[in-house]
């Protein structure tokens, strides 16, 4: 292998303006597949490709229901203001809203019941009457005429009525709290609300009218909430937080790496092999998939620390040695071997079942490969050894830290093993966090409006919202009914507070012929006093027929979105909501999700199974991947007890994250699991190189070689430790949760390779048998 | 004898009935023809509100009928006016002011086609559309119609009768009766 790269080095030192040809139509070629690439922002991409039923489909298709934007509006603190001033401060916006949403962002909106509307379902509730009155409302009937007919409706009429409307107070046609402090208005999307590009054009028009309304009502907020809101946030917060973090963590890198390499190419040459393959990574993702998602891109450009780390190596030998050849020569086994085996790592992410995951896994594979080429066959062709510099303070700082024996500082390796041991115990409790919410980040105005819509809307209390589902109206009702008999049990139970009664209104088409049946039977045998209105005479001998309220196009869609919707195809939703205290919501679904029929309105219920899914994936794959490491090390040294010894970091080190994590409360998740796998490559590749120069040493070297290694290894750690602290700093619980991992991992993985590995490798060489092997056998291998 | 004395009865009889439907039918696309082409018609009216089981109430003052965009009924009492513009409706009655979509309002917007129906003479596919029977019968003066709803409703119309003037088949008189007995009656003169 080592030849094959001298070889090829030597033909273009005399083809130099093939070579030149050869990067650049390749970069070209890199650029302009790259440019042609598609980030996918939809969540959905996250999870697995698994064959789901046909209820967690439709719990994450574009459902109104789930995709509303919540919007308050409430006079500012201190401030006095009559409701009719209210009413036409929360026109004002959402008139202006509608009127500038020219791309059609917004299908309805539902903040005023105009008298068109009123109107309709008068007329319909009337003209409909007798299909609506149930059983239970004949006493009430007849406690009425009883008492003589009187004009004002009976209590128990409105107690009944009042359930429909639910928890509001209209005002002005308005709807407000029942107390009458904010006014809400509901914003339904025209597309699904976990496509968070999608989402972006509307909260910037959201963002931009709110400015304008502010300065036309200063006297005014206006607070805002929902799914659509919540994603764009969470995607705006990842990038900003990967920009300043990274962009800071980059700034110092380069500062210290300028300094220490003290050549003016150095970045030149620290950047080129990462850009070309990044370049051939979406350029070779493009070819593979056409597209990728955003997400995986955020967490690939942790990678490029780990692509850099190998320039790193060539880099740094080469300061040693100032002859490329040499430099290939004592790089191309380890560097090939490290980029295998954590190539290897990364690959096996394609056989997990998450888009996500495998997107990550795609772009990280290509990064390293178009890295660790571009390293090895044209980077040692930029060098110029006529001008090699190097600091001689930072590099002589770098060999006193690495001259520093640490694998003899005994107090060092028990504290160590200490904590192996301890962590190891503790591995096993660490929990892995299903519960996707915890990794979104929500601004504190969004956490506001939550607090202020469950606060003054649904009494303090968490809101759900379930679907029965049908492929007729009439059976989505049944199935609607289901939920709504399971959801009175657990509200009896203590487990609810209360369930929403608007489903109610919608009666199937027989039992509405039933109720006209008992209708016309009970008139047939009583009458009216002669004091009754003249309208109740009208109600007591009119025609009546069965008819679908949804069907019938009494409601606007802003309204009726609310408790029922129509697939696309053609399928039927029933919605009914309950409020209930936080901690009861589990519970509460998985009863409802027994029911035959029934979606739990949110997709993050069964994303749970999900990251379950892709957390038992990932540990099948962690375990593929570390046997593939061991057989390649195998292969590699041809000696067990020297692959055991390279392996015994990574394998160390893993147990060293999780018991350190289950100790300081800390959980995994969909994002950091997945850098956990960088962590092994990290851990591999310092294992690799620190043994190489260990048995160099062992072969009578000079010890110059793992003199360069460890410095290399320092410099690496370096730079993937400042982008790995940087992420510590980020406001996203997921990237910081990233940041907190890895740094664990890095610094255990870093301290095991430089104390236990040498200390073992050192013990097992007292034998004289395992040392004529080790020897021998490396002699081969080059 | 008295067997051919009833047939003959019986085929006078049908005689009649077949001329007096063919009439009522005529009468009808007479009053269709004659307003076809009607252009901007302004007249006076006197209206008599009698809601069902209260105190009527006599109105009066000016109506204007555009076929193009609409109408406007200007009441004497500067309290109230009715107007017809398009797809929109504005009402001003008892101190408030109503403003409909007709697009989205079924209530008004069955109320706006009835009475541009009635001035414009489209009066068989008006009955048709409300699910009512109509029927024309000549009087001296004036064509009667009567429209009746084929069911009873809680809301609506259950009788409608109108009148046309018999030289110029141009309406001369509403009633409109709700299925609770509130009755409101036009007549409307040059």
């Amino acid at each position: 292998m080592t030849r094959f790269f001298i070889v090829l080095y030597r033909y273009f030192e005399k083809h130099k303006i093939f070579m030149w040809l050869l990067i650049a139509i390749s970069t070209i070629a890199f650029g302009i597949l790259a440019s042609q690439i598609h980030f996918e922002e939809n969540l959905i991409a996250l999870f697995p490709e698994t064959e789901t039923s046909h209820e967690t489909n439709l719990a994450f298709s574009n459902m109104k229901v789930k995709d509303k934007i919540f919007v308050e509006f409430q006079a500012r603190e201190g401030i006095d203001m009559p409701r009719e001033e209210l009413t036409q401060a929360v026109d004002a916006y959402l008139d202006s809203l509608m009127a500038h949403d020219e791309k059609g962002y917004i299908n309805s909106c539902l903040y005023r019941f105009d008298e068109d509307m009123l109107m309709n379902a008068l007329d319909f509730v009337l003209n409909q009457a007798a299909t609506l009155v149930t059983p239970e409302m004949y006493p009430i009937l007849e406690n009425w005429i009883d008492n003589g007919c009187p004009e004002e409706v009976p209590q128990e009429a409105i107690d009944l009525l009042s359930d429909y409307v639910g928890d509001y107070t209209i005002i002005d046609g308005h709807l407000f709290s029942p107390d009458s402090t904010i006014a809400v208005a509901y914003i339904n999307p025209s597309f699904n609300s976990m496509d968070t590009k999608a989402g972006l054009p509307l909260v910037k028009l959201m963002r931009k009218e709110l400015k304008q309304f502010e300065a036309q009502h200063p006297d005014v907020e206006m607070l805002c909430h929902g799914a659509v809101i919540e994603g764009v946030n969470n995607a705006q917060t990842i990038k900003r937080d990967l920009f300043i973090t990274l962009g800071i963590s980059l700034f110092i890198i380069c500062i210290v790496i300028c300094l220490c390499f003290k050549n003016k190419s150095t970045l030149p040459l620290l950047l080129s092999p990462i850009l070309y393959g990044t370049l051939f990574a979406l350029a070779g993702v493009y070819v593979v998939k056409g597209g990728m998602s955003f997400m995986a891109i955020g967490m690939g450009t942790v990678i490029l620390g780990v692509a850099m780390s190998y320039v790193l190596h060539v880099l740094t030998h080469y300061k040693y040695v100032s002859d490329p050849e040499q430099v290939l020569r004592d790089q191309v086994r380890p560097v090939c071997l490290g980029s295998l085996t954590t190539i290897g790592a990364f690959v096996s992410l394609l056989f997990t079942t998450s888009g996500l995951l495998k997107d990550l896994g795609l772009f990280s594979t290509f990064v390293l490969i178009g890295t660790t080429l571009f390293s090895l066959v044209f980077l040692p062709h930029f060098f110029n050894p006529e001008q090699n510099r190097k600091s001689k303070r930072a590099f002589a700082l770098a060999d006193q830290i690495n001259a520093y024996p640490f694998d003899k500082k005994y107090w060092l390796v028990g504290i160590l093993v200490a904590v192996i041991i301890v962590t190891s115990i503790f591995s096993s409790k660490v929990k892995f966090d299903t519960d996707l919410h915890n990794i979104g980040a929500i601004k504190p105005e969004m956490a506001r409006s939550v607090k202020l819509y469950e606060e003054k809307i649904n009494q303090n209390h968490f809101s759900m919202y379930y679907a029965g589902l049908g492929a007729t109206l009439d059976e989505a009702i049944l199935s609607a009914r289901r939920v709504s008999s399971t959801l009175d049990s657990l509200q009896q139970a203590g487990l609810i507070y209360r369930r929403g009664h608007m489903q109610d209104l919608l009666i199937p088409l027989d039992e509405q012929q039933q109720n006209i049946d008992r209708w016309q039977a009970y008139w047939a045998e009583h009458n009216l006093p002669e004091t009754a209105p003249s309208m109740a005479q009208v109600l007591a001998e009119a025609d009546y027929e069965p008819a679908s309220l949804p069907e019938s196009e009494v409601l606007p869609d802003e309204l009726q979105s609310n408790f029922v919707e129509q697939t696309p195809d053609g399928e039927w939703m029933v919605f009914v909501s309950a409020l209930m205290d936080k901690e009861n919501q589990k519970t509460v679904n998985d009863a409802i999700n027994k029911q035959k029929g029934a979606i739990i309105v949110d997709p993050y219920y069964y994303t749970g199974d999900m990251m379950q899914i892709i957390h038992s994936d990932f540990g099948v794959v962690l375990n593929i991947s570390s046997l593939f490491v061991l057989f390649v090390l195998l292969l590699s040294y041809f000696d067990i007890l020297i692959a055991l010894v390279t392996f015994m970091p990574m394998f160390l080190s893993w147990y060293v994250v999780q018991g350190m994590m289950a100790i300081c409360g800390l959980d995994f998740n969909i994002m950091n699991i997945v850098i956990s796998s960088f962590i092994f490559g990290i851990g591999v590749d310092y294992s690799i190189f620190t043994m190489d120069g260990l048995i160099d040493r062992e072969r009578g070297g000079d010890g110059h070689l793992l003199v360069s290694h460890k410095t290399a290894i320092l410099f690496s750690a370096f730079v993937l430790i400042t982008v790995v602290f940087s992420l510590l700093f980020s406001k996203h619980p997921a990237i910081f949760s990233v940041g907190i991992t890895t740094i664990i991992g890095m610094i255990a993985t870093l301290l095991i390779t430089l104390t236990l590995e040498p200390l073992v490798f050192r013990l097992m060489m007292r034998s004289k048998w395992i040392r004529n092997r080790v020897t021998k056998n490396n002699k081969s291998n080059k | 004898m008295k067997a051919k004395g009833l047939l003959t009865l019986i085929v006078l009889l049908g005689q009649f009935l077949t001329l007096n439907a063919q009439t009522s039918d005529q009468l009808l696309e007479n009053i269709e023809k004659a307003n076809a082409n009607l252009k901007t018609r302004s007249m006076n009216f006197s209206e008599l509100r009698e809601p069902a089981g209260k105190d009527s109430k006599q109105l009066s003052g000016t109506i204007t009928y555009d076929p193009n965009s609409g109408m406007v009924m200007n009441y004497t009492d500067p309290g109230e006016h009715f107007v017809i513009n398009g797809n929109t409706m504005t009402m001003k009655r008892e101190g408030m002011e109503l403003f409909f979509d007709l697009t989205k309002n079924k209530p008004m917007r069955t109320l706006s086609n009835m009475l541009m129906s009635s001035f414009n003479g489209q009066l068989r596919s008006l009955a048709s559309s409300n699910n009512a029977s109509i029927e024309a019968k000549k009087a001296k003066d004036y064509t009667e119609v009567t429209m009746k709803a084929l069911k009873k409703a809680v809301k609506g119309y259950s009788t409608i009768v109108l009148r046309y003037d018999a030289k110029s088949n141009q309406i001369i008189y509403m009633m409109l009766e709700e299925f609770d007995g509130t009755k409101t009656t036009y007549e409307l003169k040059k």
